[in-house]
């Protein structure tokens, strides 16, 4: 054809390959010149140029091969240079497989081609999917054959990588919903394998915890399919020497080819077989730096271990790491939650319980049922207030309470409580805030023990007390308790301060012992310590000390000591009382004075008597004559020593009173100074020392007796005076004068004047005895009137008041 | 009276002091003394009699003294006579206990006196 004869340009159109077709020099190809081409051909092949899919033609029996822009990019560096050439050499490796296909659509099919490999591009592997059509010409014969063709490998690829990520994740979803409700390790140690073993088709998944030895590992469970289990302990060494240093770092240890891995001994490799591991994946899990476990996959031959499984094994390891962490610490949780449940409900006195913010109960355990009587159906709910007493809630007390611990962190809670019968239950206790996480309120705990009868215990024990203090208080004698170790009073009553003069704290302050030694008299002080030591030592012990009061008084103190036991015997206290026993120690001293004086006295009497008796006797010419005149004289002196023996302490005889008794005696006075013949006259109540007054007593006695017998009194015309008075001697001494005067009776010459060398006793006893023992200047005359005598003896010098008072009234 | 045989003159020319302040007692007390021999010197009532009657010369072999003297203690006067080296007997109403504590191991009798035993106590 001549260059002037053609047509435009054909194909048309600007895309590379419109441009390349229209190029080529068809005529050297089996197709022959375009001009050449059937109709139907050209008009195919304007439709492949025109589509965006990947669209090629295969012509005649020699299969030359056309395609668009489309297939072109897919084709890479091969393209354009197949254009219009036969495809046997285009594909040469892909060809014999294609061919097939091809054959069938010349043959007039449709040909669907699904996900076949081909190696359309240099690099090949493409998964390629195709459409063959069939082209006829005019004549019905099938000319061509159209492919319309898509790459689907990424597509699969996608697909399988989407189906085994599902299955991956389906095998943990799986797992998870299995491990969720299991709380025993074992079990889910087991579970764990089983599940990872079913899915990857494994012949053995053991889940083995090291040991921390550094050397062996154990497997309590494995999931087993065609193969033994291999429970037991195993060494790594045992394993290949790799094995344990990759898994303490974390790696985990590949081997998918055991009978063929030149790293393994050939006793290694016997070790495998023993157990029937062709290849083997473990990985470990490392906690804290430290392997802990060991997942291990087995097949019993070669098996590729492809990275995906290895990631699935790894997060099934995790997981099941995770799970029985969560098994151990639920369990911990669980083990602490009863032990906390225990201890709150075997708490029965104790009141614990929880309200929230508003006050209701919220929780309501055994020792709170067992306090207040409400169960818990019944208290939870309702206001805590309902435990206060209707005084409290009246006062705002459940109120304040909460308030005061939502400031304070804690409110004592002391203080009676109402039960559900209505009776009174005594808390002690304390209410405290939990708060939330964010610090808030969220409600209070209450903990609190019923201390009703410990407190009615102290009510008893402080009426106890008070008993005792009020008997402490008012006794009259010191009670005190002293602690036997370190002698300390632990109690002194109040009767210490009356008694001593001195307030307790002069004892309590500092050492007790010295403080208290120091009130005792210095020589009492050793025995005072020592009756303390005794008692120490467990005695009884009666013994009187004298205290000095700092008002110069001294005080005799007879303490009656005696130990106080504990149970086991030993003396715990040493307690007392003090009694003080000062008048009964003087009043004793005084008894003792009186008695020696009484002895003094007695015996002095006794030699009175018998000089009395010698004296009478000798001036006696008969018995006869000496009796009446020896007793009249111990009758007088019965008398005087009545008198003597009728005072009180202190007293002294007066003079008017011994001459009284000694004149009534005489019966010569009928009234109070005066008889018929008798007159006395002088001040009444002058006292005469008690040395002097038996003497005396004699001598008036015998004046008397001599009136009487001879003088003034023997006839009824005579008449006797006695007058007495107070004077001053030299050195202004007291004295008392006294005159006895007889007259109306002419005197005889006396049996007891001076007379054959005898005396008369009266005269003796006046003008003697009484100047020798009182010192007393005494006249003795015998008058023709009658007798005078006068007699000054000393006043006693203890009643000068009496004796001034007396002068006073008798001047 | 009837004359004492010469066996019982104890205290013949012995001078004794007689302390005492009741009357019929020293009297009785020398007249006793008397019959056994012995040169009664005194009897005196108080201390400072018998003060007097110790400086004089020659001074007693011996004295008897009443403790209580009207009141007064006769204790001054025994000390001055243990001072002399003059032996003495206490003659006392009172018991043991009542006599203060230094002179409770003194020579003592109680009264009435067994003027015997006095006698023999003031013989050596």
């Amino acid at each position: 054809m001549a260059p002037s004869d053609r047509a435009p340009a054909w194909p048309a159109g600007t895309s590379g390959m419109a441009r390349r077709i229209r190029e080529l020099d068809w005529s050297a190809t089996p197709l022959g010149p375009v001009e050449g081409w059937p109709e139907r051909l050209k008009v195919v092949v304007e439709m492949m140029l025109a589509s965006p899919l990947v669209s090629t033609l295969a012509c005649g029996p020699e299969r030359v091969f056309l395609y668009n822009d489309a297939a072109g990019r897919l084709y890479g560096q091969r393209h354009p240079q197949m254009l219009g050439r036969p495809l046997a050499e285009s594909f040469p490796r892909s060809y014999p497989e294609v061919i097939a296909f091809y054959d069938r659509s010349f043959a007039g099919e449709p040909v669907h081609v699904a996900a076949q490999p081909a190696d359309v591009s240099e690099q090949g592997g493409e998964i390629f999917e195709a459409y063959l059509t069939p082209v006829r010409g005019s004549d019905g014969r099938v000319i061509a054959v159209h492919m319309t063709g898509f790459e689907v490998g990424r597509r699969l690829a996608a697909d399988a990588a989407l189906r085994e990520s599902e299955e991956r994740q389906a095998a943990l979803l799986k797992l998870a919903d299995a491990l969720r409700p299991l709380v025993d390790p074992i079990q889910i140690q087991s579970t764990a394998s089983r599940i990872l073993g079913e899915h990857l088709r494994a012949n053995r998944v053991a889940y083995a915890e090291d040991l921390g030895d550094g050397a062996t590992v154990i497997l309590t469970r494995n999931y087993t399919d065609g193969v033994p289990g291999i429970e037991g302990r195993y060494s790594y060494l045992d394993y290949g020497e790799d094995l344990l240093p990759e898994m303490q770092a974390g790696r985990p240890v590949i081997r998918p080819d055991i009978a063929n891995d030149p790293r393994l001994s050939v006793a290694e490799k016997a070790a495998h077989a023993v157990l029937q591991l062709g290849a083997t994946l473990n990985v470990p899990q490392v906690k804290d730096g430290r392997l802990v476990a060991i997942l291990a996959v087995h097949y019993r031959t070669a098996h590729s271990f492809p990275p995906q499984e290895v990631a699935l094994v790894q997060e099934v390891a995790e997981r099941t790491w995770a799970a029985l962490e969560r098994a151990r610490a639920e369990e911990a949780f669980r083990r602490g939650e009863e032990r906390f449940r225990a201890i709150v409900e075997t708490a029965r006195d104790y009141a614990i319980f929880a309200v929230d913010a508003a006050g209701r109960i919220e929780a309501w355990p055994t020792g709170a049922r067992e306090v207040f009587g409400w169960s818990a159906e019944e208290a939870i709910g309702q206001p805590v207030d309902m435990t206060f007493t209707p005084e409290d809630r009246a006062r705002g007390v459940p109120e304040a309470e909460r308030s005061t611990a939502r400031i304070a962190g804690a409110a004592p809670d002391v203080r009676w409580h109402l039960r559900k019968d209505g009776s009174r239950v005594f808390i002690d206790g304390v209410t405290r805030p939990l708060t939330g996480p964010d610090g808030a309120v969220t409600g209070f705990l209450k903990v609190g023990q019923d201390v009703t009868e410990r407190r009615a215990t102290e009510d008893a024990l402080h009426e106890s007390e008070a008993r005792f203090r009020q008997f402490g208080d008012a006794s009259a004698d010191v009670l005190w308790i002293r602690n036997a170790e370190t002698l300390e009073f632990e109690y002194v009553s109040p009767a210490f301060e009356e008694i001593h003069g001195a307030p307790l704290s002069s004892i309590l302050d500092g050492n007790h012992v010295r403080r208290w030694l120091e009130l005792v008299l210095p020589e009492d002080r050793a025995l005072a310590l020592d009756h303390l030591r005794r008692v120490r030592e467990g005695e009884h012990v009666l013994h009187a000390y004298r205290v000095l009061r700092p008002d110069g008084e001294v005080r005799w103190i007879r303490d009656t000591g005696f130990p106080l036991l504990d149970d086991r015997n030993r003396v715990q206290r040493l307690a007392g009382i003090g009694h003080d026993a000062t008048e009964e120690v003087e009043l004793n001293d005084r008894l003792r004075v009186l008695v020696a004086e009484l002895q003094h006295r007695s015996r002095n009497l006794m030699s009175v008597v018998r000089g009395v008796a010698d004296r009478t006797l000798t001036t006696s010419e008969t018995l006869d004559d000496f009796r009446p005149r020896f007793r009249a004289r111990l009758e007088a002196l019965g008398r005087v020593n009545g008198l003597l023996s009728r005072l009180d302490e202190g007293q002294r005889i007066t003079f008017d009173q011994l001459l009284r008794t000694e004149l009534a005696a005489h019966g010569v006075l009928d009234g109070p100074d005066h008889g018929e013949q008798v007159e006395l006259s002088g001040p009444a109540g002058v006292p005469l020392p008690s040395a002097t007054v038996q003497t005396f007593a004699l001598a008036l006695h015998e004046l008397a007796t001599n009136a009487l017998k001879h003088g003034a009194l023997s006839r009824p015309e005579g008449r006797l005076r006695v007058s007495w008075s107070l004077q001053r001697g030299r050195e202004g001494e007291r004295r008392l004068r006294v005159e006895w005067r007889e007259h109306g009776v002419p005197v005889d010459v006396p049996d007891d004047a001076p007379a054959g060398g005898r005396q008369g006793y009266g005269r003796v006893l006046i003008e003697l005895a009484l100047p020798y023992q009182l010192r007393a200047p005494t006249t003795y005359e015998l008058t023709a009137e009658g007798l005078r005598c006068t007699v000054i003896v000393p006043v006693s010098s203890t009643l000068d008041v009496a004796f001034s008072s007396q002068r006073d009234a008798h001047a | 009276m009837p004359e004492p045989n010469t066996a019982s003159r104890l205290l013949r020319g012995r001078r004794i002091l007689v302390v005492e302040d009741d009357y019929i007692t020293a009297e009785d007390l020398a007249m006793e003394l008397a019959s056994l021999g012995a040169e009664v010197i005194g009897p005196v009532p108080d201390l400072a009699g018998a003060f007097e009657l110790l400086a004089a010369d020659p001074p007693p072999h011996a004295a008897i003294l009443d403790i209580n003297l009207g009141g007064e203690m006769v204790f001054p006067l025994a000390d001055r006579l243990r001072d002399r080296a003059i032996p003495f007997v206490l003659a006392t109403g009172y018991e043991e206990w009542a006599i203060p504590e230094p002179y409770v191991r003194m020579p003592r009798f109680e009264k009435p006196l067994n003027i015997r035993q006095v006698a023999s106590a003031l013989a050596e």
